[in-house]
């Protein structure tokens, strides 16, 4: 049983429950700036593997560019927006973390308490795709059975060099129940709408009491 | 000449042997023993050094009142001309390299600590991590000959490796094939580790310095003989180690700190794991973090720790008014820069930091008894996962067994039938066995009878 009315804070399941006090509840409504004020926060959190774009994602959708010129990324990185979704304005806090192998043994133990996340391949690299699941199976085991994910079929932009066709995608996506969307962070196609997308199915999930 | 930590030969000379640890606190002062070696020239080095230093820390004593970051009249960035002094000292030091490591290393820690000019690194470097004669360079033009399972992956990080920097900008620019090949050669020289995310900066700062091939020798024994190898090995141990003791040096000399991180599940690893996979060089502009790099050559995975512990130190105030996602954003915008015109303060601040050799190594310990109490626990985990699972399968079958109701009935008919067989036969042994019964007594007669007319004979 979950209300999430005062503090209005969805971490999922493995989370809930737990009472704020008041000065915690200040820090979760306004992210410890004053200016900042939302109704709900959403820890997301971008995996995949390496080179598939995750950090300029996340990039594209908080500073709306492309972000060129950039390291791999080593451990985690954050980033936060807050957005409107159904009239409420949501804080989404977004965990982006390295992508080789090996260093799931370190961004393992950021996966709790997160509501969303971005499941992301590259649509011109099968070897992306073909380890969706274990990633899969981490977020589900780690952050929450009940996570809302959304697949993300990243580098739109290489078409003509495409190894993952859409429609084999979107079959991957139903039969794990995951949202799922072809983007590109090169162009912005579709990025937006991915985090939106996501927010907006948890938000219904809260109001619908489930 | 810059300059740096204050000079403290006497603790220097044997770190191990200094009773508190708190290392870098005590006067400033040299020994007759050490005085002894130097010549007149690096006495008077010495002093000058020592003036500096005084000067420095009179300077950051005045800048602890101002938020951590460096309010400072010197700017100078990028490597400052080399003045004739130095030139001399240092092309002293490299012709001299064997005395110099052996009567005066004290004297060459504390240059080196403030930072070996920009021509000599390569050759310094070389020689700090023993790397100039290694027959595995030989191998080298083979290894590049022949094709790593690690290929691809390495390939996705190349142009993600220093991006901005001239040397390593455009597919065919000398910087990316460079580090792509040293890269591939380290992984077949080494295929438990292959390539790990982290690597290839360290690897490309070597590459700013020196030739692909010496490049490929320093990175290969640093790999081997600094940590780095137990770091970036597939499991990642040595990471959670470090993690795990800087954790307790901060739990240690920044309990205050360290209780509002734990309050907003500020996790150490968030912050420090890139510190200790690339040796701060994702971390601070170049021009700093080689000066990181020039002390780690010489003195190892400590110096990690202190630069760390200073910058943690020096931005107590400012991270303790901040929540999870404020200080996250702090620590990725605001502390890189801090000590961009100042990269001595840095250096000072972190030879400041309290430092005990002998603790961290039992923590060492007390990490690996942790971890294989964890491994045993894992194991036994998947033993009951197992049973259980098989346990489940049981259940189903016996449930598919209950539900089916043609099962049920065949199941009962077919006792029944059993019963009834076996009633049949329990009464087959008895009618048998009373008739047994009758012929014993019968027989018990007989015999009697036998005994009777034997005694009458």
């Amino acid at each position: 049983q979950r209300s999430f009315s005062s503090p209005r804070e969805y971490r999922g399941r493995s989370e809930a429950g737990r009472a704020l006090g008041p000065e915690e509840e200040e820090r979760a409504l306004h992210g410890g700036k004053m200016s900042e004020t939302y109704d709900f926060l959403f820890k997301f959190l971008v995996i995949g593997s390496a080179g598939t774009g995750k950090s300029c994602l996340l990039h594209q959708f908080i500073e709306s560019k492309f972000k060129q010129d950039s390291n791999h990324t080593i451990g985690v990185e954050f980033g936060s927006r807050i957005v409107n979704v159904a009239g409420k304005s949501v804080k989404l806090q977004i965990w982006d973390t390295a992508g080789q192998e090996r260093f799931r043994s370190v961004t393992r133990s950021y996966y709790r308490g997160a509501a969303g996340a971005l499941l992301v391949y590259d649509i011109a690299s099968r070897e992306t795709y073909n380890s969706l699941t274990n990633w899969l199976t981490d977020a589900r085991t780690l952050a929450s059975p009940n996570i809302i994910i959304i697949l993300c079929g990243n580098k739109k932009d290489l078409d003509a060099d495409r190894e993952v066709t859409f429609l084999e995608a979107s079959r991957f996506a139903q039969e794990n129940e995951l949202m799922f969307l072809e983007t590109s962070a090169l162009t912005g196609e579709n990025v937006e709408e991915a985090f939106l997308k996501c927010a907006r199915t948890i938000l219904n999930k809260i109001d619908s009491g489930k | 000449m810059s300059a740096l930590a204050p000079l403290h030969l006497t603790d220097m000379a044997s770190p191990a042997l200094s009773p508190d640890d708190s290392s870098l606190s005590a006067a400033v002062s040299i020994s007759p023993s050490d005085s002894e070696n130097l010549s007149p020239d690096e006495l008077e080095l010495l002093s000058k050094l020592e003036e500096q230093n005084r000067l420095l820390e009179a300077d950051s004593k005045s800048l602890r009142s101002v938020s951590g970051s460096c309010r400072t009249n010197v700017t100078s960035p990028g490597p400052p001309p080399l003045d004739q002094d130095s030139w001399e000292l240092w092309g002293r030091i490299v012709t001299h390299w064997e005395e110099w490591t052996r009567r005066k290393e004290k004297l060459l820690k504390e240059l080196i600590r403030k930072g070996i000019p920009h021509h000599f690194r390569a050759i310094v470097w070389q020689m700090l991590c023993n790397a100039t004669d290694m027959p595995v360079k030989k191998q080298y033009a083979d290894l590049l000959k022949m094709s790593s399972p690690c290929e691809k992956l390495i390939r996705r990080d190349i142009a993600r490796t220093y991006p901005e920097h001239d040397f390593f900008r455009g597919q065919d620019s000398m910087g990316q094939e460079g580090l792509f090949n040293v890269m591939k050669a380290y992984s077949l020289i080494d295929r438990e580790v292959g390539y790990c995310q982290g690597s290839a900066f360290i690897v490309g700062l070597l590459l700013m310095q020196m030739p692909e091939e010496e490049a490929f020798c320093v990175f290969v024994r640093l790999m081997q003989e600094y940590r780095l190898r137990e770091l970036f090995k597939p499991s990642m141990a040595e990471l959670g180690l470090c993690i795990y003791q800087l954790e307790y040096m901060l739990q240690d000399q920044l309990p205050e700190l360290n209780l509002h991180f734990r309050s907003h599940c500020f996790h150490t690893s968030m912050y420090a794991s890139s510190w200790f996979l690339t040796l701060f060089l994702t971390t601070f502009p170049l021009s700093i973090a080689t000066r990181v790099f020039d002390i780690f050559i010489y003195e190892g995975l400590e110096v990690i720790f202190r630069v760390g512990m200073a910058l943690l130190t020096v931005n107590q105030t400012e991270l303790m008014q901040l929540d999870m996602e404020g200080m996250s954003q702090y620590f990725q915008k605001v502390i890189p820069h801090q000590f961009d015109s100042c990269p001595d303060k840095l250096i000072l601040k972190a030879y400041q930091v309290k430092y005990n050799p002998k603790r961290m190594k039992r923590l060492e310990k007390e990490y690996a008894a942790i971890k294989s109490k964890e491994m045993e626990e894992q194991i036994e985990i998947k033993r009951l996962r197992t049973e259980n699972r098989l346990l489940k399968q049981r259940i189903e079958t016996l449930e598919k067994l209950q539900n089916d109701p043609r099962v049920t009935e065949e199941l009962v008919s077919h006792l029944e039938s059993e019963l009834e067989q076996s009633r049949l036969r329990e009464a087959e042994t008895l009618g048998a066995l009373k008739e047994i019964q009758e012929k014993v007594v019968e027989l018990e007669k007989v015999s009697v009878q036998l005994a009777i007319q034997n005694d009458i004979s």
